[in-house]
């Protein structure tokens, strides 16, 4: 071995190990601004309708990875970004959900390989690590899961326990009834951009700065998992950007609420040319008879049937594709607007700048409403607002659009933009 | 005409770029702009309209008098760019044209947003474009070059269609308006003169004639040549509806309407899911006492299968060497026999339209009748829990009135009301509570699968209607009250024949409607595998076009010449390829002009592309030495086909006199057979077999009908028994575990002891086998058969935990020796001695397919496909959208051009 390449490997270590120390306390680079909207992309909206949370990726890496990515609190009724609300996590966020009573919300972190949560007040306008709770940072509020989370569901789980003798057999109670466990746990299933992988979570309810239970299992499902969808219950459905089909899968949970593993329900075959498809997100019916997916190879929007029926051949659940349509350039997340007569999709165009109205009844495009620089997510409150919003990736801002005539969106307001 | 500049939302980022723009739009505006259209973006429908140009002026088609200076016009919409392409038609292929002279490489004209439909006038003057986004009709003036007329729509339009005249415009509410254009541009009414006209907006009319509404919201017209009948498809209708103009004489469907109306609806699928009442009984699909699945049919002369029968069981009953559908003497899927005209079909009880047994109810309506080979009225199919020799609950006692939870034979829960709360593994599957897929919540009163949603007297699926009365439910033994929503049917096309055909996306086929009898052709019944009566294609069809393909096939001289038409369709389909149909040949042969033989064949399929037949390629024994002279016949099942000599002869018969085997099809793919004695039931090698606490009743995570086990299969449980001290399992341990099945359930078996001192007499249970076991089950004194493609042939179905008694539409899948054995893709026999009568002893034989698709490349998102003929040669051109591309293609021999 080379005498001087030991003697400068030996200093290398010590001033890594300086070097890391440095770092274990103080980030190198900028810290986020917490003020202004910076890469835009997913969205949670409270039921209050009167918080949006806008996460900001730091997709140029701009600022530090490991904190530089923000989760923005805008407040819709003046229309602005509350900075002392918003809270750093890492890079490269992608989707936020929020849970069943907007108690707590999750984020996939792509930078860190991590499911960010934090809880919410009842007004939905403070957000915190629970764990770290007068931190700005949600860095501790944070479960290490597979590479690359990306999509994000979300769904209500809930188990029964009989608590057993040593023997095995059921304890009874006074009555002689049964003594059962009862719990619910939020139930999340996580889209991971590299291997194929798909990953089941259960996180359980707590209080205080208690740190929640939490189990996972992962599976190969598809090629470079991108958005995953509910379809009811525990039943999921998950799109890639190189995949060649559609599956559909579900948790198998134990009685303790740990996740077991994922079983694969369904397979729905993307007919294509090409080798593969480049789906985008996913979005029910309101009925969960079909299934509207989003694709960029070609620009399109896929249906799929997945009804359920008996057990009939010609009959049965149909789980393939019925229609496609053609759509203008990079199609991406979708929303359900009512007319009040129908239900409309408003999916949004990443490079055509706007929102794409489809009629899914005919199905055509039947409105169009320009936002800003490549809309990436897109939130709807008819119940309060009447508005939509829209995360615009390549200008920084949210469009709000006026929702008066759902057929003829107005973009109203414009927050954040370039800098 | 105006131009609207793009507004701009004020923003920062484009405040710059809008000042540009603006000040460009201030110097554009003060002109007609033409915008930047080049090239196809987002192509969707391709138009040919008969016009012509000569030495680049336009003309009417009966003014191009010139073969050879002919240049025919089509043109194609650009939902991207909202634009109108002009195509130059030729003899070796097609270019887009200029749209603006000076202008080169501007091919298109500007329109109304994503226009999709379009549409010519008769004499090829105007070109109308339907456009969704601009919810408006755009009228282009084809000579000018320009749009010359905006008319907006009460709702964005779906589809145009011209009918004599006048255009009928389909709105997705069900709303038809009748249109016509009018305009005097000086040479009179609605005469158009290139050279006289300078049409502006104040001079055109696009304006409404009549209207009326149709019940669904269409998808799809079509108008007959003729214009008399015009055909309509729905987004949310399996039927079609026919409406005539205001000409005709036909009575409406709804009393008290006058043409134009509705006067018939064409059935799109299988008579019991088609939303039509087929038979006239007054009753509709699942309401339909003879509807027990939506591929069923509602009469004998319905189209899907009334019950099995000998034209759909996959046998070659009479022995011509045609089964089924093949076999000439079939005239229908539920023809009686095979021998030539109907034959009277045998019908079971429970599809007879009769009240057998004086219940008060019939057929699918009576709970008792499981499915349309039921064969008995009277006889529950549905076994309650307090009668079904189970131990339902555990508790040692069995059924009513042994166990004192059952108030009666017919209450279908033997123990507390609550099971699905009370900690317990009721259903004995190993699962408790609500870990058990069984129990909906903590108050369902069963662990075990939902069944009877039929008969339950509840609103399974919350829609208010409960049981029968829902139209969910095919009958009482259905079990789901939730009615599908298949989607509707897609475009159609017609070919000079009459036949029309229709796309149907859900389910990847193209129908095929004879026109003369208003029937679908049951091409499904050709194809066991198939799950519709139509031509299946590749996923997804979205367009179609039809054609008759003519050709003359042999010139054996002296006058003596076979002409062939072939009735064909192109389906376009977004796994990119160009599908070709071949629906019917007609072979004609001739003498000095005169037909002196025709022979018709149905072919109904995707025509070949290869020109090669299946055969068998090779057989050998298993697990045992032979030699070849003892290995059976494998027949492969016969298609009839016609065979033309050299001498100019039209034969339907081989060299021997018989029907001539030429499988060519998709039902045959490459794949190894095998037919092995006592052989394991495909899928039926197991670990996670499950018993009871009593003994003898084996569970596991699956459908055993489906399986395909009936009683008298052999069970061999693969494990020892625990080896916990104090069980009672000696014999289990001891003698072999092998057991006869005394009776099938869909999710148990029950087990009987065999008639033989070698084996266990003890029937396994819960405490000797607490974490379950593998096991096989295997037929007894059988060969079963199974293909590493096609599977199983055993398979049954089963409604409300009964397996049914009828085989599958591909035969069944077990014989014993000297058993002709056969099915709907081979036949054999074993004659006893030529194998020995051993356990696994078997013989394995391959198979090749021989057919390729014919299948033309093309793009990922078709939006159209049309066959225009010109002087010279026939085209197809489908545009797409997904590589904005028109793909053209020869009609004659298929080879492709140049795309635009």
């Amino acid at each position: 071995m080379n005498v001087v390449s030991l003697s400068a490997r030996a200093t290398a270590v010590v001033l890594s190990a300086l070097l890391w120390a440095s770092c274990a306390t103080d980030f190198p680079g900028d810290p986020p601004d917490l003020d202004n909207l910076e890469y835009p992309v997913g969205m949670a909206l409270h039921p209050s309708g009167d918080t949006l949370y806008v996460v900001n990726a730091n997709f140029d890496l701009k600022y530090r990875p490991q904190d530089g990515g923000t989760l923005s609190v805008i407040d819709l009724e003046s229309l602005t970004v509350l900075p002392e609300q918003t809270r750093t996590m890492g890079s490269f966020a992608t989707t936020v959900r929020l849970n069943h009573d907007a108690s707590r919300g999750y984020v996939t972190v792509r930078g860190d390989s991590s499911v960010t949560w934090f809880d919410l007040s009842e007004d939905g306008r403070r957000l915190s690590c629970p764990l770290a709770p007068n931190s700005v940072d949600l860095g501790k509020c944070k479960f290490a899961v597979p590479s690359e989370p990306t999509g994000l569901a979300y769904s209500r789980g809930h188990r029964t326990q009989a608590l057993l003798d040593a023997n095995g057999r059921p304890l009874l109670d006074n009555d002689g009834r049964p003594r059962l466990i009862e719990q619910d746990f939020d139930l999340l299933a996580i889209a991971h951009l590299r291997d194929g992988l798909v990953s089941v979570a259960t996180v359980g309810d707590t209080t205080g700065t208690e740190k929640p239970a939490f189990s996972i299992a992962s599976a190969t499902l598809v090629d470079g998992p991108s958005d995953i969808a509910l379809q009811s219950g525990e039943r999921f459905f998950v799109t890639g950007r190189v995949a060649s089909s559609l599956v559909a899968f579900r948790p198998a949970i134990g009685a303790d609420a740990q996740v077991l593993g994922i079983y694969l329900d369904a397979i729905l075959q993307v007919p294509t040319p090409f080798s593969s498809h480049q789906g985008r997100s996913l979005l029910f019916s309101q009925d969960k008879d079909r299934l509207y997916l989003t694709n960029q190879s070609p620009n399109s929007l896929l249906v799929f049937d997945t009804s359920e029926g008996d057990n009939d051949a010609v009959s049965g659940t149909v789980n393939h594709i019925i229609d496609m349509l053609d759509m203008p350039q990079g199609p991406n997340r979708m929303a359900w607007v009512s007319t009040g007569e129908k239900d409309l999709l408003y999916i949004t165009s990443f490079s055509d700048d706007a929102v794409a109205i489809v009629d899914p009844a005919i199905p055509a495009i039947v409105g169009r409403v320009e936002v800003g620089e490549g809309p990436f997510d897109i939130l709807v409150d008819q119940t309060k607002r009447q508005q939509a919003y829209v995360s615009n990736f390549a200008e920084h801002s949210v469009s709000v659009l006026d929702l008066s005539d759902p057929l003829h969106p107005v973009e109203t307001h414009v927050i954040g933009g370039l800098q | 005409m105006s131009w609207r500049c793009p507004l701009l939302p004020l923003r920062p980022s484009r405040l710059l770029a809008a000042a540009l723009l603006m000040l460009l739009c201030g110097l554009a505006c003060s002109e007609d702009p033409t915008g930047s259209v080049v090239s196809l973006r987002s192509p969707a429908t391709f138009l040919y309209a008969p016009n012509c140009v000569i030495d680049g002026s336009w003309h009417r088609f009966s003014d191009c008098p010139d073969p050879d200076r002919i240049v025919a016009q089509a043109f194609v919409t650009n939902e991207e760019t909202a634009s109108l392409s002009y195509v130059s038609i030729g003899t070796a292929g097609a270019k887009l044209s200029d749209t603006r002279l000076g202008v080169p490489g501007l091919t298109g004209v500007p329109i109304g947003e994503r226009p999709r439909d379009a549409a010519a006038t008769s004499d090829g003057a105007f070109v109308l474009t339907v456009n969704t986004l601009s919810s408006d009709i755009s009228v282009v003036e084809v000579a000018k070059r320009r749009e010359v007329l905006r008319v907006p729509t009460p709702e964005p339009p779906v589809k145009l269609t011209p009918v004599g005249d006048a255009f009928w415009l389909f709105y997705p509410s069900g709303l038809v308006e009748i249109r016509a254009l009018a305009f005097d541009c000086g040479a009179g009414s609605n005469q158009y003169d290139e050279n006289l006209c300078a049409l502006d907006e104040t001079q055109i009319a696009f304006e409404v004639s009549a209207s009326f509404l149709v019940e669904g919201q269409p998808k799809a017209a079509l108008s007959l040549p003729t214009n008399e009948r015009v055909f309509v498809s729905y987004t949310d209708k399996l039927y079609l509806s026919v409406l005539v103009p205001e000409s005709s004489q036909e009575t409406c469907l709804q009393s008290g309407e006058m043409p134009p109306c509705e006067v018939e609806r064409l059935p799109g699928g299988y008579g019991c899911s088609d939303g039509l009442d087929n038979d006239g009984d007054g009753f509709i699909d699942g309401e339909d006492p003879q509807c027990y699945l939506r591929g069923g049919a509602e009469s004998v002369d319905g189209v899907g299968v009334l019950t099995r029968g000998a034209c759909n069981d996959g046998i070659d009953n009479d022995g011509d060497g045609f089964a089924d559908a093949f076999d000439p003497g079939c005239t229908s899927t539920n023809d009686g026999g095979e021998e030539d005209g109907q034959q009277e079909l045998q019908l079971p009880q429970c599809v007879d339209g009769i009240d057998n047994d004086g219940d008060g109810l019939v057929d699918n309506r009576d709970a008792d009748c499981l499915d349309s080979s039921d064969g008995s009225e009277d006889g529950s199919s549905l076994l309650p829990a307090c009668d079904d020799g189970v131990d339902n609950d555990q508790d040692g006692a069995i059924d009513f009135p042994e166990d004192s939870g059952c108030d009666s034979f017919s209450d279908d829960t033997e123990g507390a009301t609550n099971s699905c709360g009370d900690g317990l593994d009721n259903d004995g599957d190993g699962l408790v509570d609500l870990e058990d897929s069984g129990c909906s919540d903590l108050s369902d009163d069963s662990e075990g699968a939902a069944r009877g949603f039929c008969n339950d007297g509840v609103d399974n699926d919350g829609d208010g209607a409960i049981d029968l009365a829902d139209d969910g439910c095919y009958g009482a033994s259905g079990m789901t009250e939730k009615n599908v929503e298949r989607s509707g049917l897609g475009p159609m096309a017609v070919d000079p024949g009459g036949s029309l055909y229709v796309v149907d996306s859900t389910e990847w086929q193209v129908i095929v409607i004879d026109l003369a009898t208003s029937q679908v052709v049951d091409a499904g019944a050709r194809n066991p595998f198939s799950t519709g009566p139509g031509i299946r294609v590749n996923a997804m069809p979205k367009a179609v076009a039809a054609d008759i393909r003519s050709s003359t096939i042999v010139d054996a001289g002296g006058g003596v010449t076979i002409k062939r038409d072939e009735a064909v369709f192109y389906a376009a389909t977004t796994a990119g390829t160009l599908d070709v149909g071949s629906v019917s040949q007609t072979f004609q042969r001739f003498e000095n002009q005169t037909v002196t033989d025709t022979v018709e064949l149905p072919t109904l399929k995707v025509g070949d592309n290869r020109d090669s037949v299946a055969s068998v390629v090779s057989r050998r024994c298993l697990n045992i030495f032979c030699d070849e002279s003892s290995l059976p016949t494998i027949e492969l099942r016969a298609r009839p086909s016609v065979f033309v000599t050299d001498a100019g002869a039209l034969l339907t018969t081989g060299d021997d006199g018989k029907p001539t085997s030429v499988p060519v099809d998709e039902l045959y793919v490459p794949e190894t057979w095998q037919l092995i004695y006592e052989g394991i039931l495909p899928n039926a090698e197991r670990s996670d077999g499950l018993f009871d606490a009593a003994g003898g009743e084996l569970r596991f995570g699956g459908n055993f009908c489906s399986l395909g086990v009936v009683a008298g299969d052999h069970v061999i449980v693969e494990d020892s028994p625990s080896s916990q001290k104090g069980l009672d399992c000696g014999e289990l341990r001891d003698k072999t575990r092998e057991f006869e099945v005394a009776q099938v359930r869909a999710d148990a078996l029950y087990l009987q002891p065999l008639d033989d001192p070698t084996t266990s007499s003890q029937l396994p249970n819960r405490s000797c086998y607490p974490w379950g076991t593998r096991f096989t089950v295997r037929a007894s004194k059988q060969f079963v058969a199974s293909g590493t493609e096609t599977g199983s042939l055993l398979g049954r179905s089963s409604r409300g935990g009964v397996c049914s008694d009828a085989a599958g539409p591909l035969g069944g899948g077990r014989f014993a020796f000297d058993e002709k054995f056969e099915n709907a893709l081979f036949k054999t026999t074993i004659p006893t001695g030529s194998l020995p009568a051993e356990r696994g002893v078997g013989i394995e034989f391959s198979v090749t397919s021989g057919y390729v698709g014919l299948r033309l490349q093309t793009g990922p998102l078709p939006g159209d496909v049309v066959v225009v003929p010109t002087l010279s040669r026939k085209y197809v051109f489908v545009p797409d959208g997904g590589s904005n591309q028109v793909f053209i293609f020869d009609a004659a021999n298929f080879s492709s051009f140049e795309s635009l």
